[in-house]
């Protein structure tokens, strides 16, 4: 039983991929960007935060998943 | 390891701290007190910067109240739009509670935001303030009208972000406190001396303001649109 | 951790609560401080906007006045010089009303002593004639002695 609780979790939480897959996206465009129009760092860095914050969530929603997963069928 | 998990267990609990005994006995939890702790720190603070305002020859107190009110204020209201100027009291004190919530952690206190409670209190009250922002905008029958938006086949869905949106600002902020709690208790299990520093830096300031802002953020996002 | 409980409904009335008094305690008062500062910063800049005004107002006035007093300065510049020249002119005029008649006074009183002179002379000559005849007539009627009389007589009357 233990064993599948585990499994269950380590593939919720491979959710995570997404958001890395996202960030790196984000990341890379907000480097070009950058690079083309280096007076306007502030607000890409900005917008780049927000959004990763943002994509991060699916990552932490994996994460959560897992937790439940393991504390809720213990 | 087993340590480690009875020791996460334990501070991942949210413990009941007293329990009032009425009604059978309410329980209430630590989360609850830390949020009582973060009301008095508050409130507290805003007595003395709120007090004996004057127009001209003002003092540094003053000054401070001003520049952190203006400041908050326009932080939020560059994200409401004009319309939405309305509810940005309320942005601003969700957004100085979580920003306390999330990091009061370093001063030794549980966080009330790891407690599943307090965010889907949170994301409960931010959308029963957008969908009364709809409403006091637009008036009932736009409001209802607003769903079958752009077209009709998108309604059940349109119905269902009025859960969801709720769910995922809760389970962001939620997920992001305990994750980040997590991983900094695995830090001090492995190296205990100054990494953690290091870490919690990241982890627990820059992250709990980060979502204090995302979760502000979002509220206002919808609260733009539902008033557009 | 992963309960819902009552304490949903603690956190909803805590957090109402911190709205309320948050709201009511310091962003409603500053707020407000603000506004009233800025509707002061406003009315002091329309006081001195209106100040300006008037001042303006007040200038063009004195202008207005400057430019009257100049007008009038010149009016009596032009009243003095015409005034001025004609008194000129009117005491020329009397001047030479005067000067012609002290000239034809003195021309009246040369001519009364051309003429008493004349007179006189007159009278002289008269007088040597009665004299050289006398001389004449009671002398020795010589042709020499006539003839010098006639010469001395002559120079006599030459000389006067």
């Amino acid at each position: 039983m233990n064993t599948l609780i585990a499994i269950g979790a380590g593939i919720a939480v491979l959710g995570g991929l997404g958001a890395g897959i996202g960030i790196g996206i984000a990341t890379g465009k907000a480097t070009e960007a950058v690079a083309r129009q280096p007076e306007a760092e502030g607000k890409i860095s900005k917008t780049l935060i927000l959004g990763c914050a943002l994509a991060e969530a699916t990552a932490i929603y994996g994460f959560v998943i897992a937790l439940m997963i393991i504390i809720m069928l213990q | 390891m087993g340590n480690l998990t009875e020791s996460l267990m334990e501070e991942l609990n949210c413990e009941t701290v007293f329990t009032i005994p009425i009604f059978g006995g309410i329980d209430i939890s630590e989360s609850v007190v830390v949020t009582w702790i973060i009301m008095a720190v508050m409130v507290l603070i805003a007595f003395i910067l709120g007090r004996n305002l004057r127009i001209d020859h003002i003092s540094k107190r003053q000054a401070i109240a001003e520049t952190i009110v203006t400041k908050l204020y326009s932080m939020v209201e560059g994200m409401t739009g004009p319309e939405g100027m309305k509810y940005t009291p309320y942005l601003v004190t969700v957004l100085v509670y979580i920003g306390i919530a999330n990091i009061i952690g370093l001063f030794g206190f549980k966080s009330p935001t790891k407690d599943l409670n307090v965010t889907a209190a949170l994301a409960i009250m931010s959308i029963i303030l957008v969908e009364f922002a709809g409403i006091y905008q637009h008036g009932v029958k736009k409001w209802l009208h607003k769903f079958t938006e752009p077209i009709a086949i998108v309604t059940p869905i349109n119905i269902l972000e009025v859960f969801t949106r709720p769910l995922s600002l809760c389970m962001r902020l939620f997920g992001n406190v305990l994750g980040s709690f997590v991983i900094m208790k695995l830090i001090e299990m492995v190296v205990p001396i100054f990494l953690p520093t290091v870490f919690s830096l990241y982890f627990d300031i820059f992250d709990g303001l980060l979502q204090a802002y995302v979760f502000v953020f979002l509220t206002s996002l919808y609260i733009k649109e539902a008033v557009d | 951790m992963l309960r819902i409980d009552i304490n949903l409904l603690f956190t909803v009335i805590n957090l109402l609560v911190l709205f309320g008094l948050m709201y009511f305690l310091l962003f409603k008062p500053v707020r407000k401080i603000i506004a009233q500062r800025q509707e002061a910063v406003d009315q002091q800049f329309k006081e001195a906007e209106d100040a300006k005004a008037s001042a303006h107002e007040l200038e063009a006035k004195y202008q207005k006045s400057m430019d009257e007093i100049k007008e009038e300065k010149r009016q009596v510049l032009q009243d003095a010089s015409r005034k001025a020249d004609s008194d000129y002119h009117r005491i020329i005029d009397d001047a030479k009303t005067t000067a012609q008649q002290i000239k034809d006074d003195a021309t009246l009183e040369g001519e009364n002593q051309k003429k008493q002179i004349l007179l006189k002379a007159e009278k002289e000559i008269a007088d040597m004639v009665v004299d050289a005849t006398a001389k004449v007539v009671a002398g020795n009627t010589s042709t020499e002695a006539n003839a010098s009389l006639y010469n001395k007589f002559l120079d006599k009357a030459g000389d006067k």
